[in-house]
C-alpha cells in the first residue's frame, strides 16, 4: 500500500530499486528482506513481481531456499570496472560537460563543515 | 565604428557578474533556462561584434584603402577605428573561432565515446548499470536513452530510501536532458572565455534542480540532503588518493545541503529579467553596429566603384 501522498512509481523505476537494493546488501536475499531492505512501502507481492520480472530479463539470479527463493544479481559477461570505464572515457572528448555526478570528493574542510551540519540535526 | 560595437562585448562581462546573483536569488530551473539562453546570445553577439571590428581591417588594406576611403577621406571620417583596434578584432575572431572549434571536436568525441559505452549497457532494470566497484560512484550517462551508472560501493554506502533519492536525482538529470544545457554553454564559452563563470554556476545549478526533483519525488527535502551527506562522505572516504578516477569538478555539495535545509526558492522578479535583459541589449548593439557596418561597407564600395572607374 503506497504511503499517502506518494506517486505511483513506473515500473522501470521499481526495477532499479530493487536491483539496487540485491546490489546494496551484497548476500543472497529473500523478497521479503527486499521489500524491507527498500524501506518505501512496496507490497511483498510487488517486490516479487519486480523480482520475476527481472529474473525473466536474467538481471538476477535465484535459488530455491525452503519454499521460496532467494535472490542476487547477475554481473554482465563483461564486467564492467571503474577502470574499464576511464579507458572508454580517456578517448577524449569533453566527459566533464556531459556525464553529471551525483557528488564530488570533499575536501577536508568541507568535510568537516558537513559531519558538522548533520551533527546539529 | 560606432560605440555600439563594442557594447555586446562587455555584455558577457555583466552577465558574469550577474551569474552568480542569478544563480543564487531564482528557483534552479528558472536559473538554468535564463542563464543559458542569456549566455548563448551573449556569445553569439560578442562574436558577430568582434566579426564587425575584423571587418574594418579590409578598408585599411594597402592596394584599396586610399581608393575606398574616398574624396578627402570620408569613410573614415565615418570609421574611425584605428587598424590596431581592428587587428585586434581580428585575432579575437580567431581566437573564438578556433576555440569553438575545438569545442565541438570535444563534445563531438565524448558523444562518441558514451555510445561505445552504451552499447555495452543493458536494456533492463530501468537502465540502471551497477559497477562493481567499492568507489562510491554515481553517474547520469546520457544518450541511448540515458542510462544511470552506480557503483555498488555507493549502493552499499546508501540506505533504501536514500538510493532511492540518487535514482531520482539521476534520472531527473536524464529526463530533462541536463547535458545539453552544459553542452551549449561549454560552447558560449569557448567563443567568450568571459563566460566561464555562467558555465561553474550552470553546473551547479542543475545539480539543485536535480536535488529539488529528487526532494518531490521522495516528498522530503531533509531525505535528499541526509543522501547527499552519507554519499559525499563515502566517496571522500572510499577513495584512496591514486587520483581522482571519475571525479571531475566541484559540484557545491556543501551549498546543496544547505540549500536543502531551507525552505524551497522562490523566484525574484527583478533577478528574473536581469539576464535576457542584458542579452536584449547585446543583440540591440550588435544590430545597430551591423547596419552602420552595413553603411560602411556600402560607401566603400561606392567610393572604390568611383576611383576605378573613368
Amino acid at each position: 500500500m503506497a504511503r499517502r501522498g506518494q506517486r505511483r512509481r513506473a515500473a522501470g523505476e521499481l526495477e532499479a530499486e530493487v536491483l539496487a537494493a540485491l546490489w546494496a546488501a551484497d548476500r543472497r536475499m529473500t523478497a521479503a528482506e527486499v521489500q524491507e531492505s527498500l524501506g518505501s512501502g512496496l507490497a511483498y507481492t510487488t517486490v516479487f513481481t519486480i523480482l520475476t520480472r527481472l529474473h525473466e530479463k536474467g538481471l538476477v539470479e535465484r535459488e530455491s531456499v525452503g519454499r521460496g527463493y532467494s535472490f542476487r544479481p547477475v554481473l554482465a559477461e563483461a564486467e564492467l570496472t571503474a577502470h574499464g570505464m576511464q579507458q572508454l572515457l580517456d578517448q577524449g572528448g569533453d566527459h566533464a560537460a556531459v556525464l553529471q555526478q551525483f557528488v564530488e570528493r570533499l575536501s577536508p574542510e568541507d568535510e568537516v563543515v558537513l559531519r558538522s551540519l548533520i551533527g546539529g540535526d | 565604428m560606432r560605440i555600439s560595437v563594442y557594447l555586446p562585448l562587455a555584455a558577457p562581462v555583466l552577465l558574469a557578474l550577474l551569474s552568480p546573483l542569478i544563480a543564487a536569488q531564482l528557483p534552479p530551473r528558472a536559473a538554468v533556462r535564463t542563464l543559458t539562453a542569456s549566455a548563448v546570445i551573449v556569445a553569439a553577439a560578442s562574436l558577430w561584434a568582434v566579426a564587425l571590428l575584423a571587418l574594418t581591417l579590409l578598408f585599411h588594406a594597402p592596394p584599396l584603402a586610399e581608393r575606398m576611403s574616398g574624396p578627402a577621406g570620408t569613410l573614415s571620417t565615418l570609421d574611425p577605428t584605428p587598424m590596431g583596434i581592428a587587428f585586434g578584432g581580428a585575432v579575437a575572431l580567431a581566437s573564438a573561432l578556433l576555440g569553438l572549434a575545438l569545442a565541438l571536436r570535444r563534445s563531438r568525441r565524448s558523444a562518441l565515446a558514451l555510445r561505445g559505452f552504451g552499447e555495452r549497457m543493458d536494456a533492463g532494470g530501468g537502465s540502471l548499470l551497477v559497477l562493481d566497484d567499492e568507489k562510491a560512484i554515481a553517474l547520469a550517462v546520457p544518450g541511448n536513452g540515458g542510462h544511470v551508472l552506480v557503483s555498488s560501493g555507493m549502493l552499499r554506502a546508501l540506505s533504501g530510501p536514500e538510493r532511492r533519492v540518487l535514482l531520482a536525482h539521476e534520472r531527473s538529470h536524464l529526463r530533462h536532458r541536463h547535458h545539453l544545457y552544459r553542452t551549449v554553454v561549454a560552447l558560449a564559452a569557448a567563443v567568450n572565455p568571459l563566460l566561464g563563470r555562467v558555465r561553474e554556476d550552470l553546473a551547479f545549478l542543475l545539480e539543485r534542480w536535480a536535488d529539488e526533483d529528487a526532494a518531490t519525488a521522495v516528498q522530503s527535502r531533509g531525505l535528499v540532503a541526509s543522501a547527499l551527506t552519507t554519499a559525499a562522505l563515502a566517496a571522500t572516504g572510499s577513495g584512496r588518493s591514486d587520483g581522482a578516477v571519475l571525479a571531475f569538478e566541484r559540484l557545491g555539495v556543501l551549498q546543496r545541503v544547505v540549500a536543502l535545509q531551507g525552505p524551497p526558492p522562490r523566484p525574484a522578479a527583478v533577478v528574473a529579467v536581469a539576464g535576457p535583459v542584458v542579452a536584449v541589449l547585446a543583440l540591440l548593439a550588435a544590430g545597430d553596429a551591423t547596419l552602420a557596418s552595413e553603411r560602411l561597407v556600402h560607401l566603400a564600395l561606392a567610393n572604390l566603384h568611383g576611383a576605378l572607374l573613368p
